[in-house]
């Protein structure tokens, strides 16, 4: 009675364990609810108390019932299923059906787990370090926020522990006592000797974005969007926290605002600067555009909103310019937000903050070849706005000046001149490092450092030198700050989706050219501007932008462009960068510790198995009888048990008094009866011997 | 093992008159049976004599019983020879030796020369009187005690003739229920006179035989010389175990596991008697009883940590 019980805390203990793998899942996947993994998972638990044929019965009724109750009918369901297998086995991501029955085939795994091991120490501590584990590895580089419910995991956990009889150890051997008598020595020496450290229990996902590019001079930044530019330059680590996850949306790089001051170390903002380009639209009227919706999920609020196009639709009101950003969330209904003269898009709160979910309308502007070939007068922007457009410091070494002549000696207009400036960059002098890069100390300008003196960057040095180079040369530029497209997700329910992540933080540069507007530049090496600038040529026009369109192109681009990664296909990566894609991803490192971790914690069950299939398999001999018995004292020694001095009866008087059996005794009278009677050992030794170690090893 | 029946009925029949001592008793059988001698040691009126009564009752042996006394010789001991004037011979008058089982009550209160004479009939099993050999009876059981408590006129024991003892008992104080028990039993009546012989000095010969044959194999045997070794080489004891020590571990876990209806020895034999065989045989140093050390404390530490052999493969350690 007591043992059912036992038997049903326990189970509920587990069970509730893991229902903290259904949040984080569900979260990261395009599941909307999560009641049909939580039954899925935890009904299967419960129905391990039944016997076999029950647990079979009710874990095959809750799935089909879970399938009806979500999906309507079980026959669609079926055709969805082959189609997603078929798509599995061809190497797409698996979809929904296939996912389903993962985690139920999941919820029967742990469910036999759980009836099979009960109460295994070593199966509860895997369990506890999974779900743990779990929960860390979703909170840090997922959208799910765990912080709320690690405290109950925790707490669960510890209560599993306790009904997993760890407290129940042979009474007479004090290894216990001395054991926690250590362990609190030893944890209150070093907690009260070892020196304090601030701990950074901060998210990798929102802190990067503290920390951008630009903290250079002071050893490595981390790679993420940042809103000071003053001081650029410096080496800095890849971050793979996510940002935000686009739905809907073709390979987009994503603007969020540009700078528009050189000051010879990095970018500031200039004063307000008021014009029709800043106010709602990034291209001329002529230019055509092509709408597209966007649906942004942020892992965090974040005081910035990227787009993929032209500036989100706006719309006049009473109280000035306002962007519609759809009413996905509730807390923000159709919310004020402003546009700024970078811009960047500000929500009009004190927070200034995203909502979590935006639906973003904007339109995809596709330039003509004619458009951009348009070489007249710079009308359209303001004197005070060319100014800062042209803005260079005084400071600017005139070898940078000439520099900008000499590359665009044979360039008639503003776009040839861009085009020549990206050739110059490609032309394999320049390198692409993320590490390796300096930071322009006392009077040395950021451009010509790059320039002529290291000729090794990223985006930051590509970019900022372009921008300059075109001013030097009379074009009026800007230097834009984003991210780039991000890692595809595949097709989505439909829709292309795409994670964007800290390390693709990016930067690049518009020019402005009369009749079609601001024109992006893609200078970096190694990345191309297929999925930032569309120009139509002559026998496309009618095709009406086949690489929006088109996401197998996409694709295609996406995988070919990847930034940073991809570098080895860069004729200018070097060997070390190569070396560099090798490595290990933290979160792999952390996979791999608990992998270590859990066969360590496991390896009893391990050598169990082992053993007993090596030990039972074959005839007993006295030989043998006799390393079965010293293996069994061996583990009756690791239980807890004291064995020295012990005659075998006396063990077996112990041993079975501890497990309230009987088989330890009768295994010590035929081992008695062999070694000390010289008899012929009775092959009934090994019943008992293989019931005693699976009692003692479980 | 025929006789594991009369064993128990044997112990039962003890246990008529002496309350809740299984273990003496048990182990005063496994001193007869593997043919050798006890010495009991404990402060008077615990039961010592009897115990003794009782077992020559039970096992229908001839008793004698001697009181021994420091002005005691050891003709009065073995007996002496005296002229008769009518055959005008000299004839032999047996002494208090000549039983099966012989009472030495206070064996310490004697001379010395009392003494050896006792423990010379006890290893030899006969005695000489005026030049003449006379064989003791068979079974011969000496059960002598001794008071720990009084030393003044008395004449302990050298340890070259407690070596001649197979056992060395303790009676122990019963238990609050053992003596509550005692009070009942002997209320109304005389359990001792009631008593009556339930086996025969025949039957006692044939397990004596039958002990023999109990089987000791190379692992028990292995721990029984280990752990002798263990009491020669403690840095507490002045003197370790003999090996005649070693022969009366070996035989007395026989017989041990005879009266537990065995017949193969188990270390848990040798563990159950070592305490008796080796506590009045091993000698401590100075320091060892400064210290308050007794053997029996050394002998239960050995016991604790020598691991007992699992195998037959003989080692030395």
């Amino acid at each position: 009675m007591t043992e059912w019980v036992k038997r049903i805390v326990y189970t509920a203990l587990a069970a509730y364990l893991l229902s903290f793998w259904v949040e984080p899942i569900v979260g990261s996947t395009t599941f909307d609810v999560n009641w049909p993994f939580l039954f899925l998972l935890l009904v299967p638990m419960f129905a391990s108390l039944l016997p076999w044929y029950g647990f079979i019965a009710v874990v095959v009724l809750n799935f089909f019932t879970v399938l009806y109750i979500y999906h309507g009918s079980l026959l669609d369901w079926f055709g969805l299923w082959l189609d997603d297998l078929t798509g599995v086995l061809s190497g797409a991501l698996p979809e929904e059906a296939i996912f389903f029955s993962a985690m139920a085939l999941i919820g029967v795994l742990f469910a036999i787990l759980v009836g099979r091991t009960y109460p295994s120490y070593g199966f509860v501590l895997g369990m506890i370090v999974s779900t743990l584990g779990l929960m860390a590895y979703f909170d840090t580089w997922t959208l799910y926020d765990g912080e709320s419910n690690i405290l109950f995991a925790i707490l669960a956990s510890l209560f599993l522990l306790f009904v997993t009889d760890v407290a129940k150890r042979p009474s007479k051997s004090f290894v216990r006592y001395v054991s926690i008598g250590l362990l609190a020595a030893v944890v209150i020496v070093l907690g009260s000797v070892s020196p304090t450290i601030e701990g950074d229990w901060s998210d990798r996902v929102t802190t990067s974005f503290q920390n951008a590019l630009n903290e250079g001079g002071s050893g490595s930044g981390r790679v993420g969007y940042g809103v000071n530019d003053e001081q650029l330059g410096g080496p800095f680590e890849q971050d793979d926290g996510i940002v935000f996850i686009a739905r809907g949306v073709p390979a987009r790089y994503w603007r969020i605002e540009a700078k528009e001051i050189y000051t010879g170390k990095g970018w500031v903002e200039a004063p307000v600067l008021d014009s029709d380009y800043n106010r709602g639209q990034l291209v001329d009227d002529e230019v055509d555009t092509t709408p597209e919706q966007a649906l942004l999920r942020f892992d965090r609020r974040q005081s910035f909103v990227p787009y993929g196009g032209e500036y989100p639709q706006a719309a006049e009101t009473e109280s000035g310019t306002e962007f519609l950003v759809g009413d996905i969330d509730e807390s923000f209904p159709n919310e004020t937000i402003h546009i700024r003269p970078s811009g960047k898009i500000v929500f009009d709160n004190d927070g200034q903050v995203t909502p979590e979910t935006i639906q973003l309308r904007y339109g995809v502007p596709a330039f003509t070849e004619q458009q951009l070939e348009l070489n007249e007068p710079v009308t359209t922007l303001t004197d005070e706005e060319q100014r800062a457009y042209l803005q260079l410091p005084d400071t600017l070494p005139d070898r940078v000046r000439d520099l900008a002549v000499e590359i665009m000696a044979d360039s008639e207009n503003p776009y040839d001149q861009a085009q020549a400036i990206q050739a110059f960059f490609r032309s394999g002098e320049f390198q692409y490092d993320t590490e390796d890069v300096a930071t322009p100390e006392g009077e040395t300008d950021y451009v010509d450092q790059f320039l002529f003196d290291t000729l090794v960057g990223y985006c930051d040095n590509f970019s900022t030198s372009a921008a300059v180079l075109l001013r030097a040369n009379g074009v009026p530029t800007r230097w834009v700050k984003g991210f780039t497209m991000g890692d595809t997700r595949g097709v989505i329910r439909g829709e292309e989706e795409y994670t964007v992540r800290n390390r693709h933080a990016h930067s690049w540069v518009e020019y402005f050219v009369e009749g079609a507007g601001w024109v992006p530049l893609e200078a970096t090496i190694s990345f191309s501007d297929a999925n930032l600038l569309q120009v139509e040529t002559e026998s496309d026009i009618r095709a009406d932008d086949p690489v929006a369109n088109d996401p197998q192109a996409n694709q295609n681009d996406q995988q070919t462009n990847r930034p940073q990664e991809d570098l080895a296909l860069d004729d200018v990566a070097t060997g070390e960068t190569a070396v560099e894609s090798w490595n290990i991803p933290v979160w792999a490192w952390v996979l791999i510790v608990f992998a270590v971790a859990l066969l360590v914690w496991n390896r009893k069950s391990l050598e169990r198995l082992i053993m007993v299939l090596w030990w039972t398999r074959r005839p007993l001999n006295e030989p043998r009888l006799v390393a079965m018995h010293r293996y069994l004292v061996k583990r009756l020694r690791g239980a807890g048990f004291k064995v020295e001095g012990r005659t075998p009866s006396e063990l077996a008087a112990e041993v079975d008094a501890y497990y309230e059996s009987d088989e330890m005794t009768r295994l010590t009278r035929l081992f008695e009866q062999s070694l000390y009677a010289d008899q012929t050992p009775n092959s009934k030794y090994k019943e008992y011997w293989k019931i005693m170690i699976r009692r003692i090893m479980s | 093992m025929s006789y594991r029946p009369a064993i128990q009925s044997i112990i039962t029949a003890i246990e008529t008159v002496i309350v809740g001592k299984e273990d003496v008793i048990a182990k005063s059988l496994t001193a007869l049976l593997a043919g050798g001698h006890v010495l009991l040691e404990d402060v008077p009126g615990v039961g010592k004599t009897m115990l003794v009564r009782a077992f020559s009752r039970a096992i229908d042996l001839n008793f004698k019983r001697v009181q021994f006394t420091p002005d005691m010789l050891p003709s009065d001991l073995t007996g002496i020879s005296m002229y008769n004037q009518k055959t005008k011979e000299f004839e032999y008058r047996p002494g208090p030796l000549m039983g099966n089982i012989v009472l030495a009550d206070e064996i310490n209160r004697t001379s010395p020369k009392t003494q050896s004479a006792l423990l010379e009939a006890m290893a030899e099993r006969s005695v000489t009187v005026d030049g003449e050999v006379k064989i003791l009876p068979s079974p011969f059981f000496v059960m002598a005690t001794q008071n720990p408590i009084e030393h003044e006129g008395t004449y302990p024991l050298p340890e070259a003739q407690l070596d001649r003892f197979l056992l060395k008992i303790e009676m122990g104080y019963p238990s609050f229920n053992e003596e509550i028990a005692l009070l009942t039993r002997f209320e109304k009546a005389e359990p001792l006179e009631a008593l009556q012989s339930v086996i025969s000095k025949e039957e006692v010969e044939q397990m004596q035989r039958e002990v023999r044959d109990v089987h000791v194999s190379s692992a028990v045997k292995q721990y029984i010389v280990r752990l002798i070794h263990e009491t020669r080489n403690d840095p507490f004891t002045y003197l370790g175990g003999s090996p005649r020590a070693t022969l009366a571990l070996m035989k007395t876990a026989q017989a041990w596991a005879y009266i537990h209806n065995r017949d193969f020895v188990l270390p848990d034999d040798v563990k159950a008697l070592a305490g008796s065989v080796l506590g009045h045989r091993v000698l401590l140093t100075a320091e060892a009883r400064y210290k308050g050390k007794t053997s029996e404390q050394l002998v239960k530490g050995w016991l604790d940590t020598l691991p007992v052999p699992m195998d037959r493969e003989v080692k030395e350690v």
